[in-house]
């Protein structure tokens, strides 16, 4: 059965990149822990941040504002950051609010982009 | 909309608490036969309005959070409101800097919508729904909810639906979230949800119910009423017939009197 309102964070390091896969939903009682993920030395210490949001059930606005300032963060580090497989709900957040023009998406966690 | 709502959840402005929110609204989205995509409007439009109750209404103060909702038969009207001291002219009711992204993001998914200042601040918005069958509500509260809440709010979720059927989509999905918080095993949670489903069914007639839950750190309290005196035996051989082994129940209290009905305690709590 599964619980409402949780967030699972699972860090898979590559040598390019680290991947976040989130399952769950994002919001302001726990986007403070996906911004301790993104800032965490396995994450900040390779060429690219990918979060993977193809389980992430739900996210609000504090999720999206965490992920838009972990990209301004990795472009001032001189990484590359991009998001993966939105689920419904995000994607359509990212749509209303503009912020799918300023992330890159990929087709797959392990995609190479342009 | 100063009629008295179909649903109405009050609970404190914590950020953990508009989770609870969220449930109340898929339940009700799925009562009235609303597809995923506009189940996700709702929910994300009525999220970013209780976040902003979270952050910004009572300051680094607890306060309520209230959240109505009307169903009409092609339309969901959705209230939420708080009791802080207002909004200022910029939208925000503590002068915190805001980049606007709630507030847009409602704006965008609902079909109107609407902010009052009222003796807080209170959003108003709508949702296009299918046809649904009209639903009576009284023209005034019970006066039920005042007993029931007796507890502190800050732990203390209060629950009420009118008609009462309504009470089948709020209760177990609020319920159960409240056991996962409090930590209960997954088999114990799967319990709880059984035993509001089939409380709920005996309401199923009601105008309105009302019911408060409040968990601690290892059990879930949940009071409810109107209801029938004298009945308390059967309703906890019902409820015993819903759970596994995994949770105890027991009245918690004497029944409280509420003139012609009562009030009910029960204490769910999973096994060591």
């Amino acid at each position: 059965m599964a619980i409402p309102g949780q967030l699972n964070i699972e860090v898979r390091e590559r040598a390019d990149r680290a991947i976040l896969v989130l399952v769950g939903e994002c919001d302001l009682a726990n986007a403070d822990r996906l911004e301790q993920a993104i800032e965490s030395p396995a994450v900040t210490s390779k060429p690219m941040i990918v979060l993977d949001l193809e389980r992430l059930e739900f996210m609000d606005s504090s999720g999206l504002r965490t992920i838009l300032a972990g990209a301004d963060g990795a472009a001032a580090r001189g990484q590359r950051f991009a998001v993966t497989a939105p689920s419904e709900q995000v994607q359509r957040l990212l749509e209303v609010t503009g912020a799918a023009k300023r992330l890159t998406l990929l087709s797959a966690s392990d995609e190479v982009p342009a | 909309m100063t009629e008295f709502p179909n649903a109405r959840l009050t609970l404190s402005n914590r950020p953990e608490n508009v989770l609870l929110v969220r449930q109340m609204l898929i339940g009700l989205g799925e009562l009235v036969g609303l597809g995923r995509p506009g189940l996700n409007d709702v929910v994300t439009a009525a999220t970013e309005a209780c976040n902003n109750v979270v952050l910004h209404a009572y300051g680094e103060d607890e306060g309520p959070l209230e959240v109505e909702a009307h169903v009409q038969p092609r339309r969901l009207g959705l209230v939420v409101r708080d009791r802080g001291a207002g909004m200022a002219p910029d939208g925000h009711a503590d002068g915190e800097p805001s980049d606007g992204i709630g507030l847009s993001v409602i704006e965008t998914l609902t079909a109107s919508s609407e902010l009052r200042l009222e003796q807080g601040v209170e959003v108003h918005m709508s949702f296009e729904i299918p046809e649904v069958e009209p639903m009576s509500a009284p023209s005034e509260a019970p006066p039920l909810l005042r007993q029931i809440a007796r507890c502190e709010l800050a732990a203390t979720v209060a629950i009420e639906a009118a008609p009462s059927v309504l009470a089948s989509a709020l209760l177990p999905r609020v319920l159960s979230t409240l056991a996962a918080r409090a930590h209960f095993p997954v088999e114990a949670i799967a319990d709880v949800r059984r035993i509001a489903e089939r409380l709920v069914a005996q309401w199923a007639t009601e105008a309105y119910i009302g019911a408060a839950a409040s968990v601690t750190q290892r059990a879930l309290f949940l009071r409810w009423g109107p209801f029938p005196q004298g009945t308390e035996d059967s309703v906890l051989e019902r409820t015993a017939q819903a759970r596994s082994a995994a949770l105890a129940i027991a009245l918690a209290e004497p029944t409280i009197a509420a003139g012609p009905s009562e009030l009910l305690e029960l204490r769910l709590e999973p096994h060591a």
